[in-house]
């Protein structure tokens, strides 16, 4: 046997002998049927794109990103400016090579804030009901009543505008998706005999819902996060577009599309460039999740 | 060893449980029988607690229990479940599920605990790295076994443990608790709606209709066919009809 069909053997062992092999042959199985679906491994590589782009933004980038010349301003895509040149003769292509990692930042950022917060509010309110849950469940009602940019909107013209408030204005606004979603799953697992079983056991609430509850909404919660990443791109491209995200000169991609806007008609590479990015960037994530939900789905054993 | 007094259990308008009263003495395999919803799975909940709205009086070993329970009375009361598909975590392999009580507990010799617990219910280690989704149903409910003996308790509850299972493994889990109590020197309560596994297993029985216990009677006294209560021995007379037909008596 070669060494891969050795390995593939230990990993789809029917009787695993370490905690790491069940584990391991667990992955393997379900990278084996994320691997069948085309569409989200197409997903997976344009993240995957998106973000070796964002760490080797400077390798990649053919000119300083911030860089003006007025005599080249809005040359038309050449083979030295690939996207061709915006108002202020910058590099359009650069540009979008260090938007990246604005972009991908705000998306991380979102999301460390709002997925783990959102998990355990929701855990700890389908699990412990009562008057917890209603008074969460009623702030998250009050967050979602408001469109989501509009909201965002607020939020930043109250902090101001900049790319950390803008991160801080759509985690506000992004994390009762993910408590009512952790709070649906629990409520659906929380009368299940193996909970009780853990309940005869002596186990601590606290214990219960980050050991017993919380694992099995992860995955559901992953695949929102990324389903929800392309929203967060768009938020935040919407805000950048409005003035209200990145402020200049960082090349944010929806600030780019609000400079672009005004030459749309004679110089359409300035707008749409970065348009292109923000379609395959949002649709990449979206693909990904897409497959990630059906791999990771608790209903399929 | 237990001892229930006056027990209700109400939910809402309807009561599930009226003024039961029993007691089971230690080693004792107690039988709880009746048809489905006459409250023989509630009353175990109200036992295990993990049903905390009841009144009555709840005496194990000697001291009243409340409706809340601590850490000492989980080590000493420990309960199996009727269906082996749910009752098991279907992220945790075998070891997982095994190692939580162990920890909750904080007993030592974690390795060598579950080692045991696993050969005791004949499962041995091969099993121990797998996840539920790679068990049968019977393995399932030997984990779900082993899972409730791990902490050594002196009371085993026991619901419904082998209605969801095959009729050819019913009898090989039946036959292993009957072993592990020997063994343990355990006091069982087993709820089942079926006569025949209740004669096979248990010493002493009560039948319940709607929530109360209407007789009480040792199963030698069910063997001779002496019920006195009407219902038990329609009941009785349904499960040898039943076997009559299937032709296994």
């Amino acid at each position: 046997m070669s060494r891969a069909a050795i390995l593939r053997a230990w990993l789809v062992a029917d009787t695993p002998t370490s905690r790491r092999q069940a584990r391991l042959g667990r992955l393997y199985l379900q990278w084996l049927s994320f691997r069948g679906n085309w569409l989200a491994v197409a997903g997976l590589a344009v993240s995957l794109v998106l973000i070796i782009v964002a760490i080797a933004a400077p390798l990649l980038a053919t000119h300083d990103p911030a860089a003006q010349n007025l005599d080249i301003r809005l040359r038309p895509p050449d083979a030295a400016h690939w996207f061709g040149t915006d108002e202020l003769g910058r590099d359009i292509y650069s540009r979008i090579v260090y938007g990246t990692r604005i972009t991908l930042g705000m998306v991380v950022a979102v999301v460390i804030l709002v997925a783990p917060f959102g998990l355990v509010v929701g855990c700890a309110a389908g699990y412990i009901g009562g008057w917890f849950d209603r008074i969460v469940m009623r702030f998250t009602d009050i967050f979602m009543a408001f469109p989501r940019l509009i909201l965002a909107l607020a939020f930043v013209a109250a902090l101001g505008p900049g790319i950390e408030n803008g991160v801080i204005a759509i985690a506000l606004t992004a994390w009762p998706a993910y408590a009512r979603l952790s709070r649906a799953e629990t409520l659906a697992i929380r009368n299940s005999d193996f909970i009780a079983a853990v309940r005869l056991q002596g186990a601590s609430t606290g214990r219960l819902i980050f050991g017993h509850v919380a694992p099995l909404c992860l995955s559901s919660v992953i695949a929102r996060v990324t389903l929800d990443m392309s929203g967060i791109i768009l938020t935040a491209a919407g805000l950048g577009f409005l003035g209200l995200g990145a402020t200049p000169p960082s090349p944010e991609w929806g600030a780019m599309i609000s400079t672009g806007r005004r030459f749309i008609l004679e110089q359409w590479w300035v707008a749409t460039m970065p348009g292109i990015a923000i379609f395959v960037a949002s649709l990449g994530f979206n693909l990904l999740g897409d497959g990630l939900r059906d791999v990771l789905d608790p209903k399929q054993t | 060893m237990i001892s229930v007094r006056h027990l209700d259990v109400s939910f809402g308008n309807v009561r599930a449980v009226s003024d039961v009263s029993f007691t089971v003495a230690a080693g004792d395999i107690f039988g709880l029988v009746g048809e489905s919803g006459c409250g023989k799975s509630t009353l175990l909940r109200v036992l295990s607690g993990l049903n905390p709205h009841w009144t009555g009086s709840i005496e194990i070993a000697g001291r009243a229990i409340g409706p809340m329970r601590d850490k000492a009375f989980y080590r000493q009361v420990q309960m199996v479940f009727q269906d082996p598909f749910g009752s098991l975590h279907p992220r945790h392999t075998v070891d997982r599920t095994l190692a939580e009580p162990i920890a909750i507990h904080g007993l030592d010799n974690a390795e060598a605990r579950i080692a045991r617990a696993l050969d005791d219910v004949g499962l041995g280690p091969r099993f121990r790295f797998r996840y539920p989704h790679q068990l049968s149903g019977g393995q399932r409910q030997r984990v779900a076994i082993a899972r409730a003996l791990i902490l050594e308790p002196s009371i085993l509850l026991l619901d419904e443990p082998t209605s969801a299972l095959d009729v050819s493994i019913q009898a090989e889990v039946l036959n292993l608790l009957a072993r592990l109590r020997t063994a343990r020197d355990l006091t069982l309560i087993l709820v089942s709606h079926n006569l025949a596994v209740v004669a096979h297993l248990c010493n002493r029985l009560a039948v319940m209709q709607g929530g109360a216990i209407v007789e009480e009677m040792t199963v030698d006294a069910l063997r001779h066919g002496e019920p006195s209560h009407p219902y038990s021995r329609e009941l009785l007379r349904a499960s040898l009809g039943y076997h009559r037909a299937a032709g296994t008596s």
